[in-house]
């Protein structure tokens, strides 16, 4: 196994563990401690990355090739961007929560677009 | 659709294992009480080891291991202020993780207006030995408060019954006398067990009924009762020292007028209840040791309204709205009736006052005011009172409605 390989892994099973430990929290949160405010941010969170795992795992299997799949990558980088936000500015107000929602779903546009511009540049090549 | 699958299984191992590795990280977390908490340090200084105390204190509570009904974000020290050698107050504020009841009641918050965002306020006793300092007691700042001197020594000022330069006032179960308005105040002894006997027994209000007790710098009494006997609780020098004198043996407790005049002493009060009505009996004294009855006539002896003595020889007893007069202190008495309100017939049609309430003296001449038994005539929203007046005692006239 390369090291590129290993850190592959070592990222795959850290996001496998942030996504369990934002939906276990979540069913703690809503359902023992009655805070529906972070129950319901962290079970944001949590979804959002399981709708990216997923996505990566279902587009590992696949060719880049038709608008599905460019299109994956966007939702997926969207989820998983939203995710780490949400959850850094969980204590923030709604408002504030809105801001960072809208960040990152631009930042994961320009992130997915990057990407796209990066695969089919291999592709032609 | 593999990759997916193995994910989604991997995904609910994940699961599983945060679960049981956060369940027994919180189950196994070990809250540190503020009471027997301890800090080595070579520092002398109370706000120092306070302040140190504070951030040691709270860091514990920050973490994946500690549970949400004692985890923070984070806190902060806004004050630190020393109350005595072994005290000192912390304020600060925390934020927690979660908003849950569990937190503010185990960490002590206070709810603030911020989402999250908790007051905290303690005073801390500390106690030391060598380096070691001990929290020995922890409470709020009111308890502090309380059990210091702050209020303790504070003195208490009775609250005075009526507005009044010379009044009465009572102030945790004791009765005082003021003549300067509230300025000072003489307790009477034993009063208020014996003068606020209806307050005490019947849970009435501890207003005393204005005819039944004298207070003036000459001359203060108050009527005061037992279970056996009726007594006079005096002062004549101006609450400085206090006298009982009994006046008769009685168990019921009724309306009491008692009047001053130049050499006596005159007490009358119910003494006896029956279908209804109260009776009345009158005594008098003038050493305020040897009491004697005073006659009284049958027409008036029961439901007295109001009672005047004038002079030590001359008395009025009003029964409604009629006055019985005596001028040789009960040897005999005449009727005095009150004339029509004349204004008032013709305002209303009929004489609403029908009850003699209050008698005075004023440049020799003689008022009285008299109320309405059945008190359905107001003016202004209150209860109409018909004043009249007399020259000579025996002739009364109309003067206005008040």
């Amino acid at each position: 196994m390369n090291k590129k390989k290993l850190a592959f892994l070592i990222l795959w099973l850290l996001l496998f563990f942030l996504c369990a430990y934002f939906l276990y929290n979540s069913y703690t949160l809503l359902i023992e401690y009655r805070d529906r405010r972070q129950g319901i941010i962290q079970l944001v969170c949590g979804l959002c990355l399981v709708i990216s795992i997923l996505s990566v795992a279902y587009l590992s299997e696949k060719p880049l090739s038709s608008w599905k799949e460019k299109a994956m990558i966007v939702f997926s980088d969207l989820c998983l961007f939203e995710s780490i936000l949400v959850f850094f500015g969980r204590y923030q107000d709604t408002g504030v929560l809105l801001l960072i929602i809208i960040t990152a779903f631009i930042v994961s546009v320009l992130v997915s677009f990057l990407i796209i511009r990066h695969f089919n540049k291999a592709d032609k090549i | 659709m593999k990759r997916v699958g193995l994910a989604l299984i991997c995904l609910m191992f994940a699961i599983f294992a945060i679960g049981v590795t956060e369940e027994v990280m919180w189950r196994s977390f070990n809250f540190m009480e503020i009471v027997g908490y301890q800090i080595k340090t070579t520092k002398s200084n109370l706000s120092e080891i306070s302040e140190k105390w504070f951030y040691e204190y709270f860091n514990q509570l920050r973490g994946v291991h500690v549970p949400y009904d004692y985890r923070i974000q984070k806190a902060e020290l806004d004050r630190i202020e020393v109350l005595d050698e072994q005290s000192v107050q912390v304020n600060g504020t925390i934020y927690t993780s979660s908003r849950n009841l569990s937190v503010i009641d185990n960490l002590n918050l206070i709810q603030s207006s911020e989402r999250y965002e908790y007051d905290f306020e303690i005073v801390l006793v500390w106690q030391n030995e060598g380096h070691m300092w001990e929290i020995t007691d922890a409470m709020s700042p009111v308890q502090y408060q309380i059990q210091h001197s702050v209020f303790q020594d504070a003195p208490k000022i009775p609250y005075v019954m009526k507005d009044t330069d010379w009044a009465y006032a009572i102030q945790d179960s004791n009765l005082y006398v003021t003549y300067d308005h509230g300025e000072t105040f003489k307790e009477v002894p034993n009063g208020y067990e014996q003068v606020c006997w209806d307050a005490i027994h019947s849970e009435t209000d501890e207003y005393l009924d204005d005819e039944s007790y004298i207070i003036t710098p000459e001359f203060t009494a108050f009527i005061g009762r037992n279970s056996l006997a009726v007594k006079l609780i005096y002062s004549l020098d101006q609450g400085e020292t206090w006298q009982e004198s009994n006046i008769c043996s009685s168990n019921y407790k009724g309306k009491a007028y008692l009047s001053k005049t130049d050499h006596y002493c005159y007490l009358t009060m119910a003494l006896d209840h029956l279908m209804g009505d109260d009776y009345y009996g009158t005594y008098r004294s003038a050493d305020f040791e040897t009491w004697e009855s005073v006659s009284m006539n049958e027409a008036f002896d029961e439901n007295i309204s109001c009672v005047f003595w004038l002079s030590d020889e001359i008395g009025y007893f009003a029964n409604a709205n009629v006055l019985y007069r005596t001028t040789n202190h009960g040897g005999d008495y005449e009727a005095v009736t009150l004339p029509p309100a004349t204004s008032t017939i013709e305002d209303i049609g009929y004489d609403p006052f029908d009850l003699v309430v209050e008698m005075y003296q004023d440049h020799d001449v003689i008022y009285a005011i008299a109320s309405q038994k059945e008190g359905d005539y107001k003016k202004d929203g209150q209860l109409a009172r018909g004043l009249y007046l007399s020259y000579d005692g025996i002739h009364f006239e109309f003067v206005q409605e008040i």
